[in-house]
């Protein structure tokens, strides 16, 4: 948030610093309604820690913040606290007025989250009295404080904020990290459960897709948003060729490549089309694609079953021994998962890897320097076709039915989502954004509801703050800072530390 | 190689549209209800298609909220006309309560236009292309779930004011129009003329063409460019927010999710007439309406598919005109 918006330094005249506390208060008054309106802050009310709860602890952090933010303009303590506390109060009464306006007129019927039932929660199910007492004086104190706590030098708060950065700098604190990771992956799976073990597996599946798509979009730079349809394809051909769907039960080891084979075909077969064509465009037609193979797969009925989907698909066997329990699976999707990272390791490190990134940085200069667009191209969707079908694949052997329902255009947005938390173009990054995007939700549940509000708010928030994604890749991270020093927009604050870290 | 593709599917329609005349099930009813059916369809898409184009053909962005701030202003929309009906303002003044509603919707899309511009574009000026597009597709998200969770779940009903009700039959057919129907078609006609005229005669259209060609070379001739930006995403909004009050009385019904598939047509349709061409939206919606509407009966196959159909047709205008059917060629970089 802080590339957007810059600190305030020089000192304001009173009647500026005024209209500033306003608009500050205003604004927090505002977020803590939409809040409320969205059901978040109920949600958040009903997590209790100690005496306070998350959603109040929420609110005063919003307040606080806010109030830090105005107050910088004013020149002494108590102007400051001043001016805090003027916004911290306009919050308060804002949030007062919106909760008394909901006690005394049901607003059901045009805001679902504040109808009669669950507007007293916005008096902490007191009197209005009390309430509006509560509110002003928490602002007016927070307002003060969050005024007074913007003394604290903006460089302090940042380095404690970038500790986490400083952390990676130890030298092979990385690759130890990366150690314990890999040992814990690999033996604690046996002992933690079978919901456990499923979680990681959907977490796996979602790697596979991820790793496949960070080829597409995040090497060379083809924003597809119908990559959903690939996976579809490895899982409806596992489906018909190990299912009593057509009477056949092939081996797993004939299907997976068959899927897979077949996942990069439809990828080739998409190419071909869409090789002129650039940016948004493709953006679009691939989006059209996902939603034509899942439109056919609902109304090819004699082919695909329809709507009723295929159903008895057979586990895999591999070397005589059968998956059975999500443990198997897991070692099935960890096995894929390693193969798949190898790969696009290997590639990325490669010839093939460095025409990519020519090709997404300019496509006319890459072509005169020797790149052969067509086939570069089309190898990336293939790549990325083909980790889809695996993903796919390993799918429809681990539902054992699958059906048009599960290859909706989330899916495809899922995965974009996590490549691009975890950082474009970086392994890494694959991973994290699969274990917070997929893993966390399941761990949350009371969130549940809230995934993809959430989802959409990230994704703004991360492009705006950090859009080179929590692990960047050091190519995707250069290319970024590189295009943030162009003419018109302001360096953001608090890049200049990690340009100098990236650039010794 | 691309010619024989062309060929190829313009002889294949041919052969399955001799087979449908030849077998002669479909009646000539059939035929003018499905042209009368498409030629709405591509109105209400222009409509969409209109905010759409204007956006891009300044910030050359898919702005994927679009269908969201349609679909806000739908739901206002709805609220106003609930209100206006209970108040009886509906029954008394037909005229000013349906203007109210139109207001309205257009009012608050316009705000919610506006911000999303604010938040997550406007910090993204400078950023590589695919940021924003990702940025916009995150507020997408964002916005139809917000909706679905601040609104509820439930499907709101517009009722329909007797003004709007009902509709003709054309020169004594069984051709029925809805009123809706035709309201569409010529609100469309109407907004798309006045936008080319904005944009085309007037100074801030001027401005708009300036910023569209080269943002810095504007900036230096003394154009504000973040405010020449605002006030076309502000247009682009109000466009959107009328859009989706007339989808409102059109389809009856508004719900959360109502602006996603839309705004991708409209899209589409915006594309098949040239992105950018405010002609060429109109031109695009109808096409595209009656590529959908007249697809399913012309090849002869169940209209589940005419999804297919608008995508099919989207990929083959992109690769033999990549540039739309009325659009003007862009350089390299811009297509």
């Amino acid at each position: 948030m802080a590339v957007d918006l810059p600190v305030e330094r020089e000192r304001k005249p009173p009647l500026a610093l005024a209209a500033s506390a306003l608009r500050a208060g205003a604004l927090a008054g505002g977020i803590a309604i939409l809040l409320i309106i969205l059901g978040l802050q109920a949600a958040m009310w009903a997590l209790d820690i100690g005496p306070l709860s998350v959603g109040d602890l929420v609110l005063a952090v919003l307040v606080a913040w806010m109030a830090a933010r105005c107050a910088r303009g004013a020149g002494t303590a108590f102007g400051r606290a001043l001016v805090g506390a003027v916004a911290g109060v306009t919050a308060a009464v804002i949030y007062a007025a919106f909760a008394t306006l909901a006690n005394s007129v049901n607003l059901k019927e045009v805001l679902d989250n504040v109808g009669r039932d669950a507007a007293p929660a916005l008096f902490w199910h007191r009197s209005a009295e009390f309430a509006w007492l509560v509110a002003v004086a928490g602002g007016l104190v927070l307002g003060a404080a969050g005024a007074l706590a913007s003394y604290l030098p903006a460089r302090t708060v940042r380095r404690a904020a970038s500790v986490s950065a400083r952390v990676g700098a130890v030298p092979y604190l990385n690759m130890v990290l990366a150690i314990l990771a890999a040992v814990a992956l690999i033996a604690a799976p046996p002992f933690i459960g079978p919901f456990w073990d499923q979680t990681l597996g959907s977490i796996g599946i979602y790697v596979l897709m991820g790793l496949g798509l960070n080829i597409v979009v995040g090497f060379a730079g083809l924003l597809d948003l119908g990559y959903v349809a690939f996976f579809a394809i490895g899982a409806y051909t596992y489906a018909f060729l190990a299912s009593p769907k057509y009477g056949l039960h092939l081996p797993f080891l004939l299907a997976l490549p068959a899927g897979m084979a077949m996942a990069c075909l439809f990828g080739v077969l998409l190419g071909i089309p869409v090789l002129r064509m650039r940016g948004d465009y493709l953006a679009i037609v691939t989006l059209g694609f996902g939603e034509i193979i899942r439109i056919l797969m609902n109304n090819l009925t004699t082919l695909t079953g329809g709507p009723q989907g295929v159903l008895q698909i057979e586990s895999p066997s591999l070397f005589g021994l059968s998956a059975t329990r999500p443990l198997h699976y897991y070692y099935l999707i960890l096995a894929g998962c390693l193969l798949v990272g190898w790969v696009s390791y290997q590639l990325n490190r490669s010839r093939i890897g460095r025409a990519w990134v020519a090709m997404r940085e300019d496509e006319d200069v890459a072509a005169a320097s020797g790149v052969n667009i067509v086939r570069f191209r089309l190898l990336a969707f293939a790549t990325g076709a083909a980790f889809a079908g695996m993903g796919g694949v390993i799918f429809a052997s681990r539902q054992h039915a699958i059906f048009p329902s599960d290859f909706v255009m989330l899916v495809s947005i899922n995965v974009l989502c996590l490549i691009i938390i975890g950082g474009l173009g970086s392994i890494p990054g694959v991973i994290a954004g699969s274990v917070i995007l997929i893993g966390l939700p399941e761990v949350l549940r009371q969130f549940a509801d809230f995934r993809l509000l959430l989802f959409g708010a990230l994704l703004v928030l991360m492009m705006v703050a950090r859009p080179e994604g929590l692990i960047p890749s050091r190519r995707t991270r250069l290319e970024l800072e590189e295009a943030g020093q162009g003419f018109g927009r302001p360096p953001a604050v608090e890049e200049p530390a990690q340009v100098a870290e990236v650039r010794e | 190689m691309l010619y024989l593709i062309g060929i190829l599917a313009v002889s294949l329609i041919a052969w399955r549209l001799y087979g449908v005349l030849a077998s002669g099930k479909v009646p000539p009813t059939l035929w003018g209800f499905q042209i009368i059916n498409g030629i709405i369809l591509g109105g209400v898409y222009a409509l969409i298609a209109l905010g759409y184009t204007l956006v891009y053909g300044i910030l050359l962005m898919i702005n994927f909220a679009h269908g969201e701030v349609m679909m806000t202003g739908a739901y206002v929309g709805y609220f106003v006309l609930s209100g206006l009906t209970a108040l009886g303002i509906i029954d008394s003044l037909p005229l000013l309560g349906i203007f109210l509603v139109f207001a309205a919707g257009m009012g608050a899309s316009l705000a919610l236009g506006v911000t999303v511009e604010r938040v997550a574009y406007r910090p993204l000026r400078r950023a590589p292309r695919l940021v924003p597009l990702i940025s916009a597709i995150g507020a997408s998200i964002f916005l139809q779930n917000a909706a679905l969770r601040i609104f509820g779940p439930k499907i709101r009903v517009y009722v329909k004011p007797p003004l709007l009700k009902g509709g003709w039959n054309i020169l004594g057919t069984q051709l029925f129009v809805t009123r809706t129907g035709v309201l569409s078609v010529i609100l469309s006609i109407v907004l798309m003329i006045a936008l080319y005229l904005l944009v085309r005669r007037t100074t801030l259209g001027r401005a708009m063409r300036a910023v569209a060609e080269d943002k810095d070379t504007a900036a230096l001739m003394g154009i504000d460019v973040d405010q020449v930006i605002v006030r076309t995403f502000a247009i682009g909004s109000l466009l959107a927010g009328a859009a989706g009050v007339m989808l409102g009385f059109h389809n009856s019904q508004v719900n959360a999710t109502m602006g996603f598939i839309p705004g991708i047509k409209a899209f589409t349709a915006a594309v098949l007439g040239g992105i950018g061409n405010v002609p060429g939206a109109m031109f695009g919606g109808l096409v595209l309406g009656l590529a959908e509407s007249l697809g399913p009966t012309v090849l002869n196959i169940p209209s589940q598919y005419k999804d297919v159909i608008a995508f099919a047709l989207l990929v083959l205008v992109l690769v033999f005109r990549p540039t739309g059917l009325l659009g003007e060629v862009l350089s390299g970089k811009r297509a």
